[in-house]
């Protein structure tokens, strides 16, 4: 389900956790999505257990995950409509500061970088959204 | 409590061999017994007519006895295991863990004790002697004697070649020395003394020794800094190191050692009957066996030695046969020299000493050519070889220390035991040319050739 | 807030007038896997030592469960378990027979999780121990201190000799250990790659002393490299506190700091006038910096 990478330079509590958002966020995961326990995810991934808890109970705090008595952790119902948009906007920024170290190390200008910025949108509807991200 | 009887167990049924010991050991004594008890009484000692002949009543009286020994053998584990749990992390993390080892060690040693005390006890009834008594004594004694036993085992298994010998020679000891104090009459306050203090000893050994290692853990530090270390003493050449025979009078000389003591014990020795066997002899020749027991490493240490030079396996083996003679020609020589200086002493008839010194000679050389059949690790046929040599050779012994054997059947006999040593060359040398060393593995037991 | 497993206090222990570890301070709380690294001969088995109670500190103290280590009662070793470094199983015995006369000193043993595992990892129970593997000498003794289900799991470079699909299981086995939340392990390990993935909590043993002991997520963002990049030129003398290393090349630098904070960030960059770029490092970067 998650693409996890222990040995890269980011925490993997920050990689499960922008992951499950984003996934939430794009509608992949639908409301109602039963995640992995917290043993089962660790086993996988081969991570420690705790990492996975504390981003559960941060995730759940923010309203993306829901608690169920006895049953595993699902996506919440209203997760899409309750998150305003500056607050999804900043989880593109790691994104977008990777796009303009990337841009101004090859010497482009904010005008060149604008431009191939709406034309991949255009590029890409909501199908291939779909297509792109893994999914299983 | 299931931790002390799950340990004794494994004790008496830890390896196969050990539990077959116990076995037969429990079988012989509950056999030999009934066989004692319910048969017609045994009587022809006392020159009244009875069913079995001599040669057959000493059979069965020695078959509980046998067994008892078989018992005491079978719990052989006892002192490596123990030890081995006591001086890892373990004694520090199972709960309880030091006390219910020490609990059991004595609980083994005394359960040995107990069976050996009430077999033997059984013996002197006949003799009239009240039971409870003989009991009580009996069970003290064997508990001292077989307490050191174990002991001196454990000392045989983590030392040297000479450690061994005088290991060995201690565990006859500790088997015959007992025996006076068996008797009523002698006084066994030693005994309990020994007794107490051994075990007070152990158990202060056992219980204390965070405390102790901390309190003594300096000085063995700063001993072992200067005097430790392995030795190249003797100047021999590189093939002598390696196969562990560039010094051989430590165990030359050390021989001198059980020599001497048995002498002092056997010096009033006088058998009753002309062809009683002699125990100084079978001393010797248990003696002239031990030298060559030191070869059965031989074929493991050689593959340092392939690996360096240039040899086939078919020369790896004339290298080693020759650097064990050139040390057992030593040890052998130091051992026939002791015999006639013995011999002297104690005016035993020259004829005897002759053919004693050949039985000796034999005795070596068989156990030689023995240890280098050792290709592999101890299977059915070594075993089978080593026990047949061994038993030959004390029949011999026996044979040969009665003064009624014609000597011609004598020589007759060491003509055979030589054709044995032959024949035991060429297995050893067959298989020496097939030498495979994944079978031959250098256990953690055998200690580097220094 | 629940009680620690373990916890010490300046806990220092000196060798023959060699101070082999000083001024140690930890706790171990239930559901912590803790990492231990350092280089050999830098403290590490000492402190486990330590923490279990075979030999008394010279300075400081630590307790298990609550009791002065070196004086554990026998009650409370049942909750404790231990993997030395080298396998000290009687050789003589089958796998069976050590893992029976180990089980008959604890109350409760798994049977069942025991030979589970032992399937699992491909263990012969009917083997002499004798005969076996350093690999499976290894699997065997990390088995033996499974079995009693011990809340406190400490293991010395357990994995040392074992393939890659070995340690996978092993790793597997210690997150269904910790996962309850209710227990804690602590295994010091040389391969960086196991421990980055499984430890929340980080010890790092170097030169005798705890230079850290904290949570990973932390060391993380505490140690990190800085990529400078000053289009005009970068000022002769980067000098930015708590700096482990510098290396320039040309008109860009890098830089390993400790003690980083995102607050630094912007303090930092405008001192110097260059842009910085923060990376962060893998655990065998953060430890190999360290030792540079």
């Amino acid at each position: 389900m998650f693409i996890l990478k222990p040995h890269s330079g980011v925490p993997i509590y920050r990689q499960l956790s922008e992951q499950i958002r984003r996934m939430a966020a794009s509608g992949q995961l639908q409301p109602g999505t039963e995640l992995p326990s917290i043993r089962d995810l660790a086993m996988q991934h081969a991570i420690n257990p705790m990492t996975v808890s504390k981003v559960y109970s941060l995730l759940e705090a923010e309203g993306v995950l829901e608690r169920n008595r006895g049953k595993p952790m699902t996506i919440a119902k209203v997760a899409r409509a309750q998150s305003p948009a500056p607050k999804r906007l900043q989880q593109l920024e790691p994104h977008l500061e990777q796009l303009v170290l990337a841009a101004r190390q090859l010497e482009l200008g904010e005008s060149d970088v604008a431009k191939a910025l709406r034309n991949t949108w255009e590029k890409t509807d909501e199908r291939s959204v779909r297509r792109r991200t893994p999914a299983r | 409590m299931k931790a002390v009887a799950r340990l004794m167990l494994a004790y008496f049924t830890g390896t196969r061999l050990l539990s077959i010991v116990t076995a037969l050991g429990l079988i012989a004594i509950v056999g030999g017994s009934a066989v004692l008890f319910y048969l017609p009484p045994l009587v022809a000692q006392h020159g009244l007519p009875s069913r079995f002949s001599l040669a057959e009543e000493a059979a069965l009286q020695m078959a509980p006895v046998a067994g008892v020994l078989c018992f005491i053998f079978g719990a052989s584990l006892l002192p490596s295991m123990s030890m081995r749990l006591v001086t890892s992390h373990y004694a520090y993390v199972l709960p309880y863990g030091r006390v219910k080892l020490l609990a059991s060690a004595f609980g083994t040693v005394a359960l040995v004790s107990l069976v050996a005390s009430t077999t033997v006890t059984l013996f002197f009834m006949d003799a009239g002697f009240p039971f409870l008594l003989m009991f009580r004594r009996g069970f003290l004694v064997s508990l001292t004697s077989n307490t050191i036993l174990y002991c001196v085992l454990w000392f045989i298994g983590r030392s040297s070649s000479i450690g061994k010998l005088l290991g060995v020679a201690a565990a006859v000891a500790t088997l015959v020395v007992p025996l006076r104090y068996q008797v009523p009459g002698t006084s066994i306050t030693p005994v309990w003394i020994a007794c107490a203090l051994l075990w007070a000893t152990l158990t202060a050994g056992v219980l204390l020794a965070p405390r102790m290692k901390l309190a003594y853990g300096g000085t063995r530090h700063s001993l072992a800094q200067r005097f430790g270390g392995a030795s190249y003493r003797g100047g021999g050449r590189e093939v002598d190191f390696m196969f562990g025979t560039a010094n051989p009078w430590p165990l030359a000389l050390g021989q001198i050692v059980p020599i001497a003591i048995a002498t002092y014990y056997l010096r009033d020795y006088h058998p009753y009957a002309a062809d009683a066997p002699n125990p100084l002899l079978a001393v010797m020749t248990i003696l002239s066996v031990v030298s060559g027991g030191l070869t059965a490493v031989a074929a493991t240490r050689a593959r340092a030695l392939w690996l360096r030079t240039h040899w086939t396996r078919a020369e790896l083996f004339g290298r080693a046969e020759r650097a064990f003679w050139g040390h057992n020609c030593f040890v052998l020589g130091v051992l026939l020299v002791a015999l006639v200086a013995v011999g002297s002493w104690l005016e035993l008839p020259t004829r005897m000493l002759v053919l004693w010194l050949g039985l000796l000679m034999l005795g070596t050389t068989l156990s030689t050519y023995l240890g280098l059949i050792v290709t592999a690790s101890l299977g059915w046929t070594e075993c089978v070889l080593a026990a047949a040599t061994m038993v030959a050779l004390l029949m011999m012994s026996i044979y040969t220390g009665a003064a009624t054997t014609p000597p011609a059947t004598i020589v007759a006999l060491y003509a055979g035991l030589a054709v044995a040593a032959l024949a035991f060359r060429q297995l050893a040398a067959r298989r020496w040319a097939r030498l495979d060393w994944m079978l031959c593995r250098a256990d953690s037991t055998v200690r580097p050739a220094t | 807030m629940s009680v620690p497993y373990a916890v010490a206090h300046q806990l220092g222990k000196a060798f023959y007038g060699k101070r082999v570890l000083e001024n140690a301070s930890f706790t171990v709380e239930p559901g912590d896997i803790v990492g231990v690294l350092g280089k050999n001969g830098a403290g590490k088995t000492t402190l486990l030592e330590l923490m279990l109670g075979f030999t008394p500190p010279t300075a400081g103290g630590v307790e298990l469960f609550g009791h002065a280590s070196y004086r554990l009662p026998g009650a409370a070793k049942a909750r404790l378990g231990f993997v030395p470094q080298q396998d000290e199983l009687v050789n003589q015995l089958t796998a069976a027979d050590q893992i029976g006369v180990i089980a008959s000193f604890y109350p409760r043993w798994d049977d069942a999780l025991v030979t589970r595992l032992a399937r699992e990892w491909e263990l012969d129970l009917g083997e002499r121990i004798k005969g076996m593997s350093v690999g499976q000498r290894q699997k065997l003794s990390i088995l033996l201190a499974l079995g009693h289900r011990p809340d406190l799991l400490i293991l010395d470079e357990p994995v040392a000799s074992l393939d890659p699909v070995a340690r996978r299981q092993f790793l597997e086995q210690i997150i269904d250990v910790a996962a309850d939340g209710a227990r804690a392990v602590v295994f010091s390990s040389h391969i960086v790659s196991d421990v980055e993935r499984l430890a929340n909590k980080i010890w790092i043993v170097k030169d005798h002393r705890l230079y850290w002991q904290g949570d990973f997520d932390a060391l993380k963002d505490s140690i990190v490299r800085l990529h400078l990049r000053a289009p005009r030129g970068l000022p002769d003398t980067i000098a930015i506190p708590s700096a482990l290393s510098v290396q320039r090349n040309g008109s860009s630098a890098t830089v390993v700091v400790r003690d980083w904070s995102d607050g630094l960030h912007s303090e930092t960059a405008g001192k110097l006038g260059v842009e910085i770029e923060v990376e962060q490092l893998t655990l065998e970067d953060i430890f190999l910096e360290l030792h540079r």
